[in-house]
């Protein structure tokens, strides 16, 4: 068995170590490497930083400034109105449904897909081809466009579906409720169909968690007797903590942004029951209605921070003092 | 005399005319000479080896994509087709364009008020100089004096397709009132199918249901659009005709005369429903006559045998017509002189050398003089009868600011989310959004 030993042990020169870590020679000064290292690291996080700055700080910023302009496709002209748009979005009852459904869809989404996915991690945690084959399987939504998953799901919970058809079996006459038609399970359904095609994501990363815990540590509770469900609650949970502020954050503010499932199911109908922030902001802009449209946009933005923001603080703060 | 009352006494002129030529060409033993057609674009300064970008609807059928094709075989340019959804045009389109995106031509809706949401005067060349402008037999395509689309025709009327056998079946006489639907739905709901299939999951069939045919009867002159546009006139009036129009839908799918899929069900599943006898009619706009024929797989004497077309509105049995965005189109200014002249040249050929051959195959009556009606059967007949018919009234929604919203609000009354006056209620806060903005 391979013995890991450190530089020192192994009887190699100090300068060794100084060479491996900042890639510097033995006889550069500690100033200059440190100076050098900087410069390297800032030439790695240039690209990173030129991206976000074309495609994230710039459009957000215009975005944000567009968001108090009366901006139509009516005109040309573009002034800004100060609040106007936000007034018009709340008196019209379009912010507050559509914040209200959005933190619906999100909370749906993101609660089924950690749930399935840690359920699915423990059964496919360990490696052989089985589990590799049943990865896989469930990693395929993932890869799928989600129009497709969307149209697929529309046709599988149609009223004439094979979902209602299977339920048939079990109940007197024909089950042909409207799964996507009726406002009261529209939202639901189209909240599991998003957690269906991103769960299999969740699992991966629950899965790449719960195999970086030491085994040591497993070992040591079978020893003292723990039970699995013993075992799960005071070492993988516990341990799972980067892994639950990963998903959670992800699923949570991707939702936030969802549109194409949505659309692909229902339109954000029946009526409005669907209807996200993302599909207001399609309605609106559908209309020439730019500006408002952008002061949802902003809305979503101003969304995510706020969720996003504390949520990963206390996440964090709880990794540290978990 | 208003405009729209001139234009649609030019329509019914035209028609006539046009009828009264076609029986002529009957003699004379049929259509125009196809040679006339292949001559190419004449202009000689027209631009050739050109590739025009067009965003079209995906709904085109076989007359518009044969028409591109044979102006490519007289021009030498190429037309590349950008394909937006049939279902939310309109949406697609304003999406694409307000992110600065330019199609050399649009096909789109050539109404007052979708017109206004591009900003014709400053985004689309004007076309009056065009020889078509002198042939048109309406304003469609026309906004504040300038010309600015081309409307080819077929003009969408929106009625009713029903399916014969199955009225027979019920032994109930077609319906031409909503007032009939009720009654008859007894009689065909007890035959096993549905009275009405609304294809509410692409939300734009239920505004025909609950808009457009219903409110023909009261949009003579287009007189309650411009009311509405002008703020004289309500649509949230709890005695006016859209609570009147929603409350009918909504008793309708109470008594169980709807299919029962109403909400998720699409356009698509409506005209097959209808075709196969499993719902008795559905209201759909004329557009959708071709995908009938497709429905029945060619066989068109089985179609015309089976699905019968015609007017249906609150209680006089009426049609109302629009403009389509299918076989309108327009030139946007995009500052390439070429694509431009390029473009232009499209317009003026399909207009002219192109336009008899585009119309005899598009089963049309012609929007403009310079083609005759061709030999018109089946559904294609009826609909000519409706547009013929002088009691015909402009579309309700062709100068109402804020309809985009009208389908999502008609929806949550179709589904039970809203009662049609708490629906109306919000059509007219987006109405008032909508004036607003123009301002």
């Amino acid at each position: 068995m391979p013995v890991i030993m450190s530089p020192k042990r192994a009887g190699l020169p100090s300068s060794y170590t100084t060479a491996a870590r900042g890639g510097l020679s033995a006889k550069s000064s500690p100033r200059v490497e440190r100076h050098r290292g900087g410069a390297y690291r800032l030439w790695f996080a240039l690209p990173a930083i030129l991206l976000v700055a074309f495609f994230f700080a710039g459009p957000f910023l215009a975005n944000g400034v567009l968001s108090f302009t009366k901006w139509t496709g009516f005109s040309s002209e573009i002034s800004f109105n100060g609040l106007d748009n936000f007034r018009s979005m709340i008196s019209l009852g379009i912010l507050g449904h559509s914040t209200l459904v959005t933190i619906g869809f999100a909370a749906t989404t993101m609660l089924v897909q950690n749930t399935v996915g840690l359920a699915l991690a423990k059964a496919l945690q360990d490696t052989n081809r089985l589990n590799s084959v049943y990865r896989t399987i469930f990693f395929v939504p993932v890869l799928m466009s989600p129009l497709a998953a969307g149209y697929i799901w529309s046709a599988m919970l149609a009223p004439d579906g094979p979902i209602n058809a299977f339920i048939s079996l079990f109940v007197p006459g024909d089950f042909t409720y409207s799964w996507l038609g009726s406002e009261s399970t529209a939202l639901v359904a189209v909240g599991f169909i998003d957690a269906w095609k991103w769960s299999g994501l969740v699992t991966l990363v629950y899965i790449a968690g719960l195999n970086s815990i030491p085994r040591q540590m497993i070992e040591a509770a079978l020893i003292d007797g723990a039970s699995a469900w013993r075992r799960f609650r005071s070492i993988e949970v516990p341990m799972l903590a980067p892994s639950f502020t990963f998903n959670i954050v992800i699923t949570l503010v991707g939702s936030f942004s969802a549109l194409d499932v949505i659309f692909a199911t229902t339109k954000g109908g029946p009526g409005d029951a669907t209807s996200v922030l993302n599909v207001a902001v399609y309605r609106q802009y559908g209309q020439g209605l730019f500006g408002t449209s952008s002061a949802l946009s902003f809305m979503i933005a101003i969304l995510v921070i706020l969720t996003a923001v504390p949520l990963i603080w206390a996440l964090r703060k709880r990794e540290v003092n978990g | 005399m208003s405009a729209t009352i001139v234009r649609r006494s030019a329509i019914m002129t035209a028609a006539v005319a046009a009828s009264a030529l076609f029986l002529a060409s009957c003699s004379s033993g049929g259509s125009s000479d196809p040679s006339d057609s292949a001559t190419g674009s004449d202009s000689a300064s027209a631009p050739t080896g050109v590739t025009l970008v067009m965003w079209h609807q995906s709904a085109d059928a076989d007359p518009q994509l044969n028409l591109y094709k044979a102006y490519e075989a007289a021009s030498g340019n190429t037309i590349e087709l950008v394909d937006l959804p049939a279902d939310t045009y309109t949406t697609a389109v304003q999406t694409k364009w307000a992110t600065g995106d330019r199609p050399d031509i649009l096909e789109y809706v050539p109404t007052p008020q979708d017109m206004r949401q591009l900003n014709m005067s400053e985004n689309m060349l004007d076309l009056s100089d065009l020889a078509f402008v002198g042939n048109r037999v309406n304003d469609a395509g026309e906004l504040d004096g300038a010309v600015y689309g081309a409307v080819l025709g077929p003009l969408s009327s929106f009625g009713m397709f029903y399916n014969k056998d199955v009225l027979d079946a019920a032994g109930v006489d077609v319906p031409t009132s909503y007032g009939d639907l009720m009654t008859s739905c007894d009689a065909v709901t007890a035959s096993g199918a549905d009275m009405v299939n609304i294809g509410g999951g692409s939300e734009f069939p239920v505004n025909m249901f609950a808009g457009f045919a219903y409110m023909a009867d009261y949009n003579e002159g287009d007189q309650w659009g411009q009311g509405v546009a002008d703020g004289s006139i309500k649509v949230n009036d709890p005695e006016g005709p859209i609570v009147a129009s929603l409350t009918t839908m909504k008793d309708l799918v109470d008594a169980g005369c709807v299919n029962s899929d109403a909400a998720t069900a699409t356009f698509q599943d409506s005209i097959a429903a209808v075709y196969d006898g499993s719902s008795a009619l559905t209201i759909l706009p004329s557009d959708f006559i071709s995908l009938f024929y497709e429905a029945g797989g060619g066989d068109t004497a089985t179609v015309d045998e089976t699905i019968g077309f015609g007017p249906i509105s609150a209680e006089k049995g009426i049609g109302s017509y629009s403009a389509s965005p299918i076989g309108s189109y327009f030139v946007p200014s995009t500052g390439d002189a070429t694509k431009e002249a390029a473009a232009k040249d499209f317009i003026d050929w399909i207009t002219t050398e192109g336009y008899q051959d585009y119309v005899d195959e598009a089963q049309a009556v012609p929007t403009l003089t310079n083609a005759t009606t061709p030999d018109l059967g089946g559904l294609y007949a009826s609909l000519a009868d409706v547009l013929m018919d002088p009691s015909t009234t402009p579309a309700f929604n062709q100068s109402v600011p804020g309809f985009g919203s009208f389908g999502q609000v008609s929806v949550s009354v179709l589904v039970g989310q809203a009662s049609p006056q708490e629906a109306a209620d919000t059509w007219q806060a987006y109405v008032d959004q909508a004036i607003e903005a123009q301002q």
